[in-house]
């Protein structure tokens, strides 16, 4: 089965065509970061103007990458949501739209489960059950994968995502926006050890994280002075070491050998470098896609897509209703 | 030719179909309801008219001006259904369908004058803009009974339409239609019009003749296809407040 996977969540705007049999057949991704970049920030209603512009030529050019004719795709899943919900309705509409008259299933995708089960499209593949750090700019959370659809929501931060710590503090460093990879670059000409940050909420039971306070303290560093990239390099310590304790915390409770790790922070190499370290010593698995499908990306959408469809599930209206706010333990109550 | 026509750029829900020179459509009320309501309407419109998908030769849809997200679901779903048929597609004018709506309204009288040497009669379409605002354009009716844009669209505060309706004209017959009257009721007492509609919406009969009477160079390639938004002021460059050290 051909699936073609559409993501327009937020700032990407991504088609991919994924095959049951021969894997990944096209991954085409658009990032709007210029578009953004001067606002400081994700504009809704331009992502969404950005979408319908380059739809149609990334369909053209994963169909052309794939070397496939549209008659040739199977069925098409989408992201329905958790997102902005304009820049989601702009795919769900160009999904629905063209698998109806293709008259192929359609299915609408959970952003996030995505992210949780994009390992699968590489190998050497998790084996349920395993735990997944999803890390990313709107997301961190603590999440055990029992199965396909069935998540436990372990742990989540309570204030900023770590992809947002890392690219505010970016900006308090006149890094500009975004600005979380810039810093990490920054981070390795800074010593690890030349500012002490808190490492938060990790004197506190429970899995909940916290990193809004940390952008706080790198802010009172720059201003007072310190070398830039010392504070990069401290920052980006504190931050692994608060996962890496939550982590070990939620193997242990969960008794879970395998880590995946996902969302676009789990691009950064020191953090994959700490957890691979980690999992070796405890005897366990880690597992992170490539960095291409870290970040948002429509090749795990058309995964989910296919694993879903092949037990039979697609949508059951002919409409394209989006859902902005939905969290992943909601699939867990459907089955 | 087979024409399928949506639009959800405003709070009406509508699509239609042209089946050589037949039409079909549906017309709904709908806000926040196009995502659910669009795509069954199509599906019925096609039963309606014994139709298959594969027989459409173009897809036209509502570009806007009007809601952001709804002219958007309209030219995304249009953009995702002609490149599934590979067939072209044509952006239809909101306040030139409220303009063609008026043809009809005015019957014979309008063309007649449109005939004859005495001055034309023009349609004022305007749609509520929010923010203090509208979206107006001014047509006039060709022989062919189709509706042409006089000017620019555009999107201005009611100010700037009242001081341009006071000033005298040439024209015949002056025509108020769209909901920007009705939102703004200073603007129907701005003119004599000989008629005003305060309450009207796009509707996809008076869509389909204009894409119908549409030269086949205006169609175009999905890749093409460009919502109308009219503003384009929608984000604002936040100033870097982040202390200089």
């Amino acid at each position: 089965m051909r699936v073609l996977g559409i993501e327009t969540s937020c700032d990407e705007t991504a088609i991919a065509i994924f095959d049951t049999e021969r894997g990944l057949l096209a991954n085409q991704i658009h990032s709007q970061t210029e578009v953004h970049a001067r606002y400081g920030g994700v504009v809704p209603e331009l992502a969404a103007r950005d979408h319908v512009r380059k739809l149609p030529l990334l369909l053209r050019a994963a169909l052309s990458e794939a070397s496939m004719s549209r008659h040739e795709i199977d069925a098409v899943g989408y992201t329905q949501g958790p997102g902005l919900q304009g820049a989601l309705m702009t795919g769900a509409a160009f999904a629905k739209g063209l698998a109806r008259v293709l008259n192929r299933p359609a299915l609408g995708v959970h952003h996030l489960e995505g992210h949780v089960l994009a390992p699968l499209l590489e190998q050497p593949q998790p084996d349920f059950p395993f735990l997944a750090l999803l890390v990313s700019g709107g997301h961190t959370q603590l999440i055990g994968v029992e199965r396909l659809g069935g998540y436990t929501l372990l742990g989540e931060s309570i204030d900023d995502a770590v992809g947002e710590a890392f690219d505010k503090s970016a900006k308090l460093m006149g890094l500009g926006y975004p600005g979380g990879a810039a810093l990490s670059k920054l981070a390795e000409q800074g010593r690890r050890d030349a500012l002490r940050f808190t490492r938060p909420m990790v004197d506190r039971p429970g899995l909940d994280l916290s990193f809004s306070g940390l952008k706080t303290a790198v802010s009172i560093a720059v201003a007072s002075g310190h070398d830039h990239a010392d504070v990069a390099a401290s920052f980006e310590q504190a931050v692994i070491d608060t996962l890496v304790i939550k982590i070990k915390r939620a193997l242990a409770q969960t008794g879970y050998t395998q880590l995946v790790l996902a969302g676009g922070v789990a691009a950064n190499q020191p953090l994959r470098a700490r957890l691979k370290t980690l999992m070796a010593e405890r005897g366990g698995e880690v597992f992170y896609p490539p960095p291409i499908l870290c970040t948002d990306n429509a090749a795990m959408i058309a995964l989910v897509a296919a694993l879903r469809m092949s037990r039979g599930e697609c949508d059951a209206s002919a409409g394209f209703e989006v859902r902005p706010r939905w969290p992943l333990v909601a699939l867990s109550a459907q089955i | 030719m087979n024409i399928l026509f949506l639009d959800s750029a405003t709070e009406a829900c509508t699509a239609g179909l042209w089946q050589n020179g037949e039409i079909f459509s549906h017309f709904e009320i709908a806000p926040r309801a196009h995502t659910k309501l669009l795509l069954p309407m199509v599906e019925l419109l096609l039963l309606e008219a014994g139709l298959d998908f594969t027989q459409l030769d173009l897809i036209a849809f509502g570009r806007g001006p009007g809601s952001f997200t709804g002219v958007r679901i309209a030219t995304a779903c249009a953009q995702g259904m002609a490149m599934g048929l590979d067939i072209p597609v044509l952006g239809i004018s909101s306040l030139a369908i409220l303009a063609q709506a008026q043809v009809h309204e005015l019957g014979q009288a309008a063309l007649d004058f449109a005939h004859s040497n005495s001055a034309p009669a023009v349609i004022h379409a305007a749609l509520d803009a929010r923010m203090g605002e509208v979206y107006h354009a001014a047509f006039t009716v060709t022989t062919h009974s189709v509706v042409t844009l006089m000017g620019t669209e555009r999107v201005v505060p009611p100010a700037v339409l009242l001081a341009e309706f006071a000033l005298p004209t040439i024209h015949g017959h002056t025509i108020a239609t769209g909901t920007g009257f009705g939102r703004y009721p200073e603007l129907v007492r701005a003119k004599p019009w000989r008629s005003v509609l305060s309450d009207a919406l796009p509707d996809a009969r008076f869509a389909l003749e204009l894409a119908a009477a549409a030269p086949r160079s205006d169609w175009q390639n999905p890749a093409d296809a460009a919502p109308v938004y009219l503003r384009d002021n929608v984000a604002q460059v936040k100033v870097d407040r982040t202390p200089i050290t």
